[in-house]
């Protein structure tokens, strides 16, 4: 059972008030009912971070990866683990951004989101 | 200043065994540093894909919901590629039968696409009779909650009801009511 959450669903930001909580939401379901059915069932949450599709865009950074990356990692980690960042670059941006606390990180994610909607404007 | 002046004063009376365990306490620190980049390159980078038809069954089939498009597809073809059946559920069905034509054209694998829109129809009986007597009869071994829809950096304020209602539909109540069906169906309730 995989779901794909969102590095959003460990940081709430700006413009992303419903879409945070719904993957938080999906983090913590996968969590809770994993430790239920531990012994018949592997769960599996992803978080994603920002990934080229249509939902972004297809913007490209230097923390973009692509949706190929994407699925290679979570068939991977798949049976193996119970969370994955699914690719390497993704889990060294999650890394970086958990150094700081939440208010921060709550900052630092707006910022993103706040200059992706400028983008979309104009 | 202060502060760090009475650590040393209190240093430098203290017994032994606080200095060897001080010590301990920052050799671990450091070696877990030192450790970690090295795990996640393992784990990220070094390690492959295991044998799931193995772990899951052969034959079984793997429901991707949101295939259409984006993440959805690349696992589609992912685990088509490592030899599962697919079951792909999307609500654009001429996307759908594209990358069923592309996939059994490329893998010996089976592809049955169920074309239906979860921001519409996330309940109990809309679900069941849309998706779950549909694939009753196929060993679907792995659920792939993928479907999911972005604000845009909408504000709360600023969205539209039928935003909202599409956000928590397809994001929060399909995938969540789809893992318990299937659950019940394959009879995984009950712990061991």
């Amino acid at each position: 059972m995989i779901n794909v959450s969102s590095m959003l669903g460990q940081t709430p930001a700006y413009g992303a008030s419903i879409y945070s909580s719904t993957k938080a939401y999906l983090r913590f379901l996968t969590y809770a009912v994993g430790e239920e059915a531990k012994d018949k069932v592997d769960f599996l949450s992803v978080n994603l971070g920002y990934t080229s599709t249509a939902m972004t865009r297809y913007n490209k950074g230097i923390f973009t990866v692509l949706p190929e990356e994407v699925a290679y990692g979570i068939a991977r980690d798949l049976g193996k683990y119970r969370e994955t960042d699914a690719t390497f670059r993704q889990h060294v941006s999650g890394t970086l951004l958990h150094l700081f606390p939440l208010s921060t990180r709550i900052g630092i994610m707006s910022h993103f989101l706040r200059r992706s909607q400028d983008r979309n404007n104009s | 200043m202060e502060t760090v002046k009475r650590v040393k004063e209190y240093l430098d009376k203290a017994p032994k065994w606080v200095i060897y365990a001080l010590a301990a306490y920052g050799l671990f620190r450091t070696v877990k540093a030192a450790l970690c980049p090295l795990a996640a390159v393992w784990r990220y980078k070094l390690r492959g894909i295991g044998n799931l038809l193995q772990r899951y069954g052969k034959n079984s089939y793997v429901l991707v919901t949101g295939a259409s498009d984006g993440v959805g597809k690349a696992l589609a073809y992912q685990f088509a590629a490592l030899g599962f059946n697919l079951v792909l559920v999307a609500r654009r069905e001429a996307l759908l039968e594209a990358i069923k034509a592309d996939i059994t054209g490329k893998f010996h694998v089976s592809v049955v696409n169920i074309s239906f829109d979860l921001s519409q129809g996330a309940s109990f009986p809309q679900l069941t009779a849309g998706i779950l007597e549909r694939i009753s009869s196929l060993d679907v071994s792995i659920l792939i909650n993928n479907a999911g829809v972005g604000q845009n950096a909408t504000t709360f304020a600023g969205l539209t009801t039928e935003a909202i209602e599409n956000l928590l539909n397809l994001n929060l109540v399909a995938p969540t009511l789809l893992t318990h069906l299937l659950m019940k169906q394959r009879d995984c309730t009950k712990a061991q």
